[in-house]
């Protein structure tokens, strides 16, 4: 039995897979021969530390480019109009030209503004997008850290990225950013309730909290993807889940923290420069998490679309995993990108209306019905 | 010594060190949204210190339930009640002698339990990593090991306090809420 070679797709052989095939390669030429021990065993523990630090800041610079891009793109397309086309092919490196205007424009800060606050709240924000890019699984070896309460590490950190706005739109002193900050603050707390119950959801019915083993609690035919597990309120699960991540963006139609015919530009009114542009960056790396969390917990991760054909299966097995994982997630940032432009904007008493009376409500009804079909066995 | 020193050990002093400056800087800084910020700093490195204890599940329910709830809720009272660089907050008790008296009381009984703690016969394991379903197990365990009774009385607790704040919160007789926008 131990003897017998495992089956190249079997769930036991993707779950066994080589964890560091490109860290590996580059820690070879960074041997530890260091004379002071404790500098070689510090070393050899940061290294690892290191080099994602690295990886992740490039990834998440580029990534929120190209969705820069992308969202003019969209945009200008549903309006019959081209977008960016002048920078490089197709207009690709606008985002770099203005990354790098925005760069070099001055940091202005209004009379009576608190310095300290001013300056550390852009930060806020990108930096827990930054924590919690740390445990998405892109690939079935391609994962920062695979801690056992991911799940609870998503809903924790992301609810970190609130202060930013909070605290910008305060320090800013002036009455458009705090009107637009308690408008966010008072949004994002709501939704995050949603987005928090449509995840425990998922944890419920797969037994697990860490993202690698709910992918992989997805092995299988596409019919083993919770979206479709959970018959019919899997569905439902996934729609409420995409409405209160939308809301939780803060991104059109639910834009109400930076409505521009009321607030101006709400929270970041008062900002420039490169304090503006951290805003922006967290606001689009956390369009990608609410995307990569949406493809984890609902789409299957970086498991291939299957339908239970051998041949056909094993063509869909020799596309790489981190491929199948960006598909999925580009798919769902598309369908973000499709509501903002294609929804008006509710009043705020509307938006609160739905979360408490109506989300909510439909979440917990949606978790009570799921307990009954995972006690009753009719899960597909 | 300096060998001797593992990268857990640099760690603990290191968030030790920015837990203690930042619980200094909550109480000594006279603007109260800067305490809240360095409240911030002192809870996220106390979660740190529970990752160190390899008590995950104790730091993010930490983060989630001070960081994501207490500390945004404190916020939102300070930006309803004051105005920005209001910095005239006057201590409670003005008498120097009584609050030095209670200041070096309170240091005597931290201090009493330093015995104890640097003991070389206690056991100085570190804890086990218990995983999520063995907590959540413990939580709802039926018999003496578990804390089926305090988790459902908080539970209970929590309910009460919810409803309790929407009756206040309602209001229904006050005839200023009666010209509200309609939907």
């Amino acid at each position: 039995m131990a003897k017998e070679e495992l089956a190249k797709n079997s769930l036991e052989a993707l779950k066994n897979a080589d964890q560091h095939p490109v860290g590996d390669v580059i820690r070879k030429y960074f041997s530890e021969n260091f004379e002071n021990e404790f500098i070689a065993h510090v070393f050899s523990s940061s290294s690892n530390i290191l080099l994602s630090i690295l990886v992740m800041t490039a990834f998440a610079g580029g990534t929120a480019s190209f969705l820069i891009w992308l969202e003019r793109k969209v945009c200008a397309r549903m309006q019959v109009r081209l977008g960016p086309t002048r920078v490089g092919p197709f207009g690709l490196l606008q985002s770099i030209a203005d990354g790098i205007k925005l760069v070099f424009k001055e940091m202005l800060r209004p009379k009576g503004a608190d310095p300290f606050i001013f300056y550390l709240a852009p930060f806020l924000p990108a930096t827990a997008s930054f924590l919690v890019l740390a445990v998405i699984p892109f690939d079935k070896n391609i994962q920062v850290v695979d801690i056992d309460v991911g799940a609870l590490y998503v809903i924790a950190v992301s609810g970190f990225g609130i202060f930013g706005i909070l605290l910008g739109g305060w320090a800013s002193n002036s009455k458009y950013s705090l009107l637009g900050a308690m408008r966010a603050g008072a949004q994002m707390i709501s939704y995050e309730i949603s987005v928090g119950l449509g995840l425990l959801l998922i944890v419920m019915l797969s037994g697990e909290t860490s993202l690698r083993e709910i992918v992989f609690s997805q092995y299988g035919t596409v019919n083993n993807w919770w979206i479709f597990k959970l018959p019919i309120f899997g569905i439902i699960a996934f729609i409420l889940f995409l409405i209160s991540s939308t809301a939780e963006l803060n991104r059109g139609p639910f834009d109400l923290p930076e409505a521009e015919s009321e607030l101006s530009a709400g929270f970041h009114t008062e900002y420039s420069g490169i304090t503006f542009s951290m805003f922006f960056l967290a606001e689009f790396i956390n369009m990608f998490i609410a995307g990569a969390i949406g493809t984890t917990f609902f789409l299957g991760g970086f498991l291939p679309f299957t339908i239970g054909i051998e041949g056909f299966d094993n063509i869909m097995f020799m596309i790489p995993g981190w491929a199948w994982f960006f598909a999925k997630t580009y798919f769902i940032i598309f369908l973000f990108m499709w509501f903002r432009w294609s929804f008006p904007r509710p009043r705020i008493d509307q938006l609160m209306n739905l979360e408490w009376k109506f989300m909510l409500p439909a979440n917990l009804l949606n978790i009570i019905i799921a307990g009954a079909f995972l006690t009753l066995g009719w899960l597909l | 010594m300096l060998s001797s020193i593992t990268i857990q050990d640099l760690f603990f002093f290191v968030l030790s060190s920015v837990i203690i400056f930042g619980a200094i800087m909550v109480v000594s800084s006279k603007n109260l949204i800067h305490s809240a910020i360095n409240l911030i700093l002192c809870l996220f490195s106390t979660a740190g210190l529970f990752i160190l204890l390899n008590a995950e599940f104790v730091a993010i329910a930490q983060v989630m339930v001070y960081i994501g709830g207490v500390v945004v809720f404190m916020l939102f009272t300070i930006f309803l009640t004051t105005r920005l660089g209001e910095e005239h907050l006057e201590p409670l008790f003005k008498n120097k002698f009584f609050n030095g008296t209670i200041l070096v009381m309170a240091a005597c009984w931290v201090a009493s339990f330093i015995p104890s703690v640097i003991d070389p016969e206690r056991d100085q394991t570190f804890a086990q990593n218990a995983s999520l379903t063995e907590v959540g197990a413990r939580f709802l365990d039926l018999r003496e090991s578990g804390f089926i009774v305090p988790f459902e009385v908080i539970s209970v607790l929590i309910l009460v306090a919810m409803i309790g704040a929407i009756a206040i919160a309602k209001n229904d007789n006050d005839p200023k809420n009666k010209d509200e926008v309609s939907n």
